[in-house]
């Protein structure tokens, strides 16, 4: 996927766990150029109906301007309505009860200066993860910035409200400078970039150079071959002017 | 290293149940003194197929990461699933789910989030009927367990290894069961030994124990022998243990008194983890 608008450029790409198929990704990501407005999240896999619930956060963040908490309940009613009604099975209706779970980056891009700089606004709930490279250097790491805090109970976003419930959410906001790509990956991803720059290499390099429509795959799937990306859906989104 | 091997559809693991149905499991449980130690065993096997069930459920269904079969021994031993499932030794877990003995609808108290409570309903399956008779054939039982998993492995060569999960009060009668235990441990696949998991439940009131480190530390001869037959928890899932709130050392062992095994299903990764309390 490819949009440009007359000031930014972006490009969404995502690929499955291996072994699963298309229809069992469950990761989501959105962009809204016109708005400066891009997200990706991850449905978590313990969870049932959590792909329906990642898309619903990213069409979300992108679509609605303003704070997450004025229009998060919409949101979870939309996944309520969506799904309630049905006759389920009773490990379905458990798992309905329980909610979906996911994880969720959001970034905002203001409106360029005169210098043609912006400042950006990110949010995040867990272990999804935003990069900004300048020029050839690693400027920004956030929410997690090594990869060994990467684990397989990242913080949730749930998709029921619950009395007590805590949601630990990040900000990060920033200057981007008109030729400053923001990247932003999905845990396994993002993990696998974080272990690259941390053994010095120039992993943003490699994400610009594979990530194309026709070599994304192709590329995940060396990685995985050589087992140093974990087996996990894969969505990578990448943000330049 | 062993016991990292990614749990799949392809390459899906075991779960064998033992489950002592003997005479001696209908005295009290020493946790709940008005209840039959079958009653507290039928709770406990019913709540780790339901677990193990929900941990595979998506929208669409549920996945096959893992096979199942029930192995009782009161009197003889038998393949215990009931209905549909009757005399099958290993079944996918989608067709576990599938096909419990009844659903029952049952109610609890939730909070309501706004000082009140609610009454709510939920369906809860139920695989396993409390029984109590005849003798404990324990040795048998796992030299048949050692069977199956050795035909399992056979098919899955590279799984992650198969658990056993015995449910007992340790009374066997045909014998030591600790060296038919150590011939179910020595069972390997490509990624490490079968893994022998022990709960005792006993007519003790003693406060239950999870996952001890030394023997020293449980309160009667019975315990103590299903702690030696039990694995040593191998580091992958020490570190999983750690992550689940239990202390735990190098010596510690898949041993739990008067306390379920539920917790086990937790210790095992499919995925990204929603921090929750089981069911």
């Amino acid at each position: 996927m490819s949009t440009t608008d007359h000031a930014l450029r972006w490009q969404g790409f995502c690929l499955p766990k291996r072994g699963n198929r298309p229809e069992e990704y469950e990761d989501a990501f959105a962009g809204n150029p016109a708005a400066c407005r891009f997200a990706i999240a991850d449905g978590a896999s313990e969870s049932a109906f959590a792909a329906e619930w990642a898309r619903l956060l990213v069409e979300g963040y992108v679509q609605t301007p303003g704070r997450v908490r004025d229009w998060l309940a919409g949101l979870r009613a939309r996944w309520h309505e969506q799904l309630s009604g049905r006759e389920l099975p009773w490990y379905a209706e458990v798992k309905f009860e329980e909610g979906a779970f996911s994880t969720v980056l959001g970034v905002t891009l203001g409106a360029p200066r005169s210098d043609r700089s912006r400042r950006w606004l990110a949010w995040a709930v867990g272990d999804s993860c935003l990069f900004q490279v300048r020029q050839d250097e690693l400027l920004v790491r956030f929410p997690l910035t090594y990869a060994e805090e990467f684990g397989n109970r990242p913080d949730l976003l749930c998709s029921r409200s619950r009395a007590g419930q805590k949601t630990r959410e990040t900000l990060a906001r920033g200057d981007w400078h008109p030729d400053d790509r923001l990247l932003l990956m999905t845990d396994a991803l993002a993990q696998w970039f974080l272990q690259q720059a941390e053994a010095g290499h120039r992993p943003w390099k490699v994400v610009e150079e594979r990530a194309t429509a026709k070599t994304f795959a192709g590329w995940v799937e060396e990685l995985r071959d050589a087992k140093t990306l974990r087996n996990d859906d894969v969505t990578l989104v990448i943000i330049r002017s | 290293m062993p016991y990292s091997v990614e749990l799949s559809r392809t390459n899906p693991t075991c779960f064998l149940f033992l489950i002592d149905q003997s005479s001696s499991m209908a005295e009290p449980f020493g946790g709940q003194p008005d209840k039959p130690k079958a009653e507290g065993v039928a709770d406990s096997i019913n709540r780790l197929l339901q677990n193990l069930t929900l941990k595979c459920a998506k929208a669409d269904g549920i996945r096959d990461y893992f096979h199942v079969g029930v192995i009782g021994y009161g009197g003889r031993v038998n393949f215990a699933l009931g209905g549909d499932l009757a005399k099958q030794q290993l079944v996918p877990i989608s067709l576990v789910a599938t096909k419990p003995l009844r659903v029952e609808q049952r109610t609890r108290k939730v909070d309501d989030g706004a000082g009140g409570i609610l009454e709510q309903k939920f369906k809860f399956p139920v695989w396993f009927e409390p029984t109590a008779g005849g003798r404990t054939p324990m040795c048998q039982a796992v030299t048949t367990a050692t069977q199956v998993l050795t035909e399992f492995i056979a098919r899955f060569p590279t799984c992650f290894p198969p658990l056993v999960l015995n449910i007992s009060d340790g009374k066997a009668t045909d014998g030591n069961p600790e060296l038919a235990a150590q011939n179910l441990r020595k069972l390997t696949s490509t990624d490490g030994s079968v893994l022998f998991f022990n709960a005792h439940i006993s007519s003790s009131p003693v406060r239950p124990i999870e996952f001890p480190a030394t023997e020293g530390e449980l309160p009667d001869p019975e315990a103590r022998l299903l702690f030696r037959m039990s694995s040593v928890l191998p580091p992958s899932l020490q570190k999983a243990a750690t992550n689940e709130g239990f202390r735990v050392e190098p010596t510690t062992r898949g041993f739990v008194f008067n306390a379920d095994l539920v917790s086990v299903i937790r210790f095992l990764d499919i995925g990204t983890r929603v921090t929750q309390n089981l069911r």
